[in-house]
């Protein structure tokens, strides 16, 4: 807790009493008995990690997929699959991206997740939007609606259901801010495509690809 | 000590409180000023007040005229948030940089937000702040806007005004013979008046009736639209609704083929973003109001899946301006919330799960409740008046069940009805009120204390008392033309009541009558501080806080926020006096006379100062009339030294920290032949008190007939 002072300030003339004495220093010994808090750090009091013991102020957890998205090698550029991308299949269901997925133990905090991705198209640099694809964020499997990229209603979103995409290696970033209870939890990436605007049939040549991807969890105190 | 014939000693007359009346008992004097009682049953001088702030060198932070201060912790108590009225600007204090940030102000000192607030030293309630359980609602005084900070962001409480009416295009008939051919309706490329993207798909507004005679045959209805929207912002708090925009209709349109591609959409615009903190427009639509028997208007969800995104708000942002609608009659559900303008108010409270509010302008009389978690979220449908005279509300505080409403002249309580949907008051006194908001407090027995025009009431849920009986002789010093902008809290550190009024004609509060709940009665501060403002920590401190200012060593008012019952060497404070007049002792025995021989003081060793004794006699309280007139003793011991601070030297036998120890002096002091006698004990220094003797000879036959 934020600051304490001492009861009686000792003057000149007062009697050297050890019950004031005690209760002077009582104050400062509540404090580190656990109720520092941001009012008792000076501003930059701590500019290096090496003051802080590992998750003293924040928790950090990220994991990520480093993919070489074969940039420059063509022109038209490529229609690569690379081996580490992530290739989000057709079906319309939800899919958790690989390697943007991590499961560890929180306090009762806020975390602020935080996932960076590149996405492309099976054609990139294609002349149409074939093909829509989302985003989302998700913890313990719940996709946080509000993370969900596009709006999935065709009426209102002139691109069709979600994010319609022909740019190669496309950099994207979906964060969220979110309360959990203390307990293990799981944090994810999910995709999935989705139709455009003319709802055409997907084939086995329309797909996207995740290339370079991370995610970072940081855990608020 | 041993007694000369004919001496009488009293047994220890141990001070505790104090009353105005001529005849008490002896140990109820007639003042305990700038006294604590400690919890081993003694008077202890007060000390401190402290900065809160102090001066890390840089000069003393600049303050301003005084008006308020509160504490509260936020975020399941993981936030800790200071926040002060001083000056033009509504301050939040921010340790790590040892200073204050300007939370809401003027321009001119770079607030977070901008807004001009009441800075003078006018007659005012002290500015009022409400916790609830997302943040802290801050009312400045008086009749301005309140605001609504959770710590972080703050903003406006609720929307004082309506927002601009929308309009609305739709489908439009250039002849007669060929029906909604021209406006929004159509297809075609572009997205622009007069064409619909062909993206968009199929409209969902409107009816069509099938003919017999073909299976694609029929004709759309003719139907007309209105919309309304209201703004959300950051905090979950509505605005009223706006006025309904144009209706959007269009004519009965046949068709031979294509009867499902018939129905249209319509587009809203005029949108208007709302104040900054704003995060969202609801909009309400009516359904088709020429085939469904409803004019009501519905909210319209964000899109027809429900919302995947920005579920709280059809338009989840502060930007947009217009909206494509192409949600059906049959996904408009719930009616929007019929919100009201949030009036300008003086006071809040936050009771039965709702923020009421109070002194209303314009309306003084009416309380009114918000939404359950929409603390600036208010509806006509839980209006009160309290008082059927009309008159002003000048206090409500929440008790267990209910809550108490005030005005200056009668108390009411408010408590649910019977079927729980609505609120009823019935009174409580139709002669006693509240004139001071800032002074109604919770005893710890349960009882809640306030401040009325005449003294000071206690409500211990079935009834009022008047408990401020003893000191109704000095009640008529205080100032009561400023009785309003008096405050009030309960010290838990020392278990006390303090409230801090004006005296004497001055404009300020600074004077302190302390309620004892333990002693039942009342002690006095009179410490040359002025107090606009006081909290009490809601964290294991239980600092008591004040906003306002203190006179330091050379006699200059420094304003501030201070730190009571606390001393540091940041700040000297002006030398306070330590004064307790006892009462007229012999009071009931008057009729014959008695000589004062010798007192003795029952202290503790506290400090190197001296104490004087004054003696007055036959209730007058003329002085010099004592023999010696003003005798001294030391505060300590004089037959056995404590070790003094600053004095005693290290390393020698005498240096070491003593618990300090009772003692009584006796004190020489001589008045013959008195009725009555007072004393006056006083000192400068620090001293703790446990109780006085008196020695005396009575005359009882002295020759004078009684």
């Amino acid at each position: 807790m934020s600051w304490r002072f001492p009861i009686l300030r000792e003057e000149a003339g007062h009697i050297c009493d050890v019950n004031m004495l005690n209760e002077n220093i009582r104050p400062f010994n509540d404090e580190i008995s656990g109720f520092l808090n941001e009012h008792n750090f000076a501003v930059n009091a701590h500019t290096s990690n090496t003051n802080l013991e590992h998750g003293a102020v924040i928790r950090i957890v990220s994991v990520s997929q480093a993919v070489d998205p074969a940039m420059g090698q063509s022109n038209p550029p490529p229609t690569a699959t690379p081996a580490d991308g992530f290739k989000v299949p057709t079906s319309g269901e939800w899919e958790t991206v690989s390697i943007t997925d991590a499961t560890y133990e929180t306090d009762d905090t806020i975390c602020h997740i935080i996932t960076s991705f590149q996405v492309q198209p099976s054609l990139p640099g294609g002349a149409s939007e074939k093909y829509g694809i989302q985003f989302a964020i998700a913890i313990d499997g719940i996709i946080l609606n509000e993370t969900i990229t596009g709006s999935v209603d065709k009426e209102i979103d002139v691109a069709g259901e979600g994010y319609s995409d022909s740019t190669f290696a496309d950099p994207m970033v979906v964060e969220a801010i979110e309360p959990v209870a203390a307990g293990q939890h799981r944090f994810a990436l999910k995709a999935r495509m989705v139709p455009n605007q003319a709802y055409n049939q997907f084939t086995n040549l329309d797909y996207y690809m995740i290339l370079n991807r991370e995610m970072i969890v940081l855990e608020l105190w | 000590m041993g007694l000369d014939q004919g001496e009488l000693k009293s047994d220890l007359i141990a001070i505790r409180v104090e009353s105005d009346k001529l005849l008490t008992p002896a140990e109820v004097v007639s003042r305990v000023q700038n006294f604590v009682a400690t919890e081993e049953g003694t008077l202890l001088a007060i000390t401190g007040p402290s900065h809160y702030l102090p001066d890390y060198g840089a000069g003393m932070f600049s303050y301003g005229n005084p008006h308020g201060v509160f504490h509260a912790l936020l975020d399941n108590g993981n936030q800790d948030i200071l926040l002060a009225h001083t000056g033009s600007s509504i301050k939040v204090f921010e340790g790590w940089n040892r200073s204050w940030k300007h939370l809401i102000g003027p321009s001119s000192v770079t607030p977070q937000l901008t807004y001009t607030i009441p800075n003078d030293t006018a007659c005012r309630y002290p500015t009022q702040f409400v916790l609830c359980p997302n943040g802290i609602v801050i009312i400045p005084q008086s009749y301005t806007r309140a605001f609504f900070y959770d710590g972080t962001i703050v903003s406006l409480l609720g929307y004082d005004k309506p927002p601009s009416a929308p309009s609305g295009q739709g489908p439009e008939t250039s002849a007669i013979g060929a029906p909604n051919d021209q406006g929004y309706f159509g297809s075609g490329a572009g997205f622009a008046l007069g064409d619909l993207n062909p993206d968009f798909g199929y409209g969902r507004l409107g009816f069509v009736e099938i003919y017999d005679g073909g299976v694609d045959q029929g004709a759309l209805l003719g139907s007309s639209y209105y919309l309304q929207y209201q703004h959300i912002d950051i905090f979950g708090n509505l605005g009223p609704l706006s006025g309904k925009s144009n209706q959007v209709a269009w004519r009965k349109q046949r068709v031979a083929t294509g009867l499902d591609t018939i129905r249209k959409e319509v587009l809203w615009s005029g949108i208007e973003p709302g104040r900054d903190g704003t995060m969202g427009r609801i909009l309400a639509r009516s359904k088709d109001i020429r085939n469904i028997p409803t004019t009501d208007a519905f909210i319209v969800p964000s899109n027809i899946g429900g919302g995947t995104s920005g579920s709280f708000a059809t338009i989840p942002d502060n930007v947009t301006r217009r909206f494509p609608d192409n949600i059906p009659d049959e996904s408009l559900v719930i009616r929007p919330y019929n919100v009201v303008p949030i009036p300008i108010f003086k006071l809040a409270c936050l009771a039965l799960g709702r923020l009421w509010i109070g002194a209303i302008k314009g309306d003084q009389g009416l309380i009114k409740a918000s939404l359950p978690g929409r603390w600036g979220t208010f509806t006509d449908d839980f209006d009160i008046y309290p008082d059927p005279a009309g008159g002003e509300t000048t206090g409500m505080w929440a008790i267990p069940g209910g809550m108490l409403v005030f005005t200056t002249s009668s108390t009411f309580i408010v408590i649910p009805t019977d079927d729980g949907l609505r609120y009823r008051a019935h009174p409580v006194s139709l002669s006693i009120g509240c004139v001071a908001p800032d002074t109604i407090q919770n005893l710890p027995d349960g009882r809640v204390i306030w401040l009325g025009a005449d003294g000071f009431y206690v409500f211990d849920g079935q009834s009022i008392q008047y408990i401020s009986e003893e000191i109704r002789e000095g009640f008529k010093r205080v100032n009561t033309a400023r009785l309003a902008q008096a405050t009030a809290r309960y010290d838990r550190q020392n278990r006390e009541y303090r409230c801090y009024l004006s005296l004497n004609g001055t404009i300020y509060n600074d004077f302190c009558y302390v309620y004892d709940p333990m002693w039942k009665g009342w002690r006095e501060r009179a410490d040359s501080t002025r107090m606009a403002g006081l909290c009490v920590t809601r964290d294991h401190r239980q600092y008591m806080l004040g906003a306002g200012s203190a006179a330091n060593s050379g006699g200059t008012y420094v304003e501030g926020i201070y730190l009571l019952d606390h001393s540091n060497s940041n700040f000297t404070p002006a030398t306070k006096s330590y004064v307790i007049f006892t009462s007229w002792l012999r009071n009931m025995v008057s009729d014959f006379r008695s000589s004062l021989k010798r007192v003795e003081i029952w202290l503790r060793n506290t400090s190197s100062g001296t104490i004087t004794v004054d003696a007055y006699r036959d209730w007058q309280l003329a002085g010099g009339v004592a023999d010696p007139t003003s005798p001294t003793i030391t505060a300590y011991s004089p037959e056995q030294s404590p070790p003094l601070y600053n004095t005693v030297v290290l390393g020698t036998a005498s240096t070491y920290w003593v618990a300090r120890y009772p003692h009584w002096q006796k004190v020489d002091i001589y008045l013959p032949s008195c009725e009555v006698f007072k004393l006056k004990i006083s000192s400068t220094s620090r001293i703790e008190l446990i109780g006085i003797k008196i020695i005396e000879t009575p005359h009882l036959n002295s020759g004078r007939k009684t």
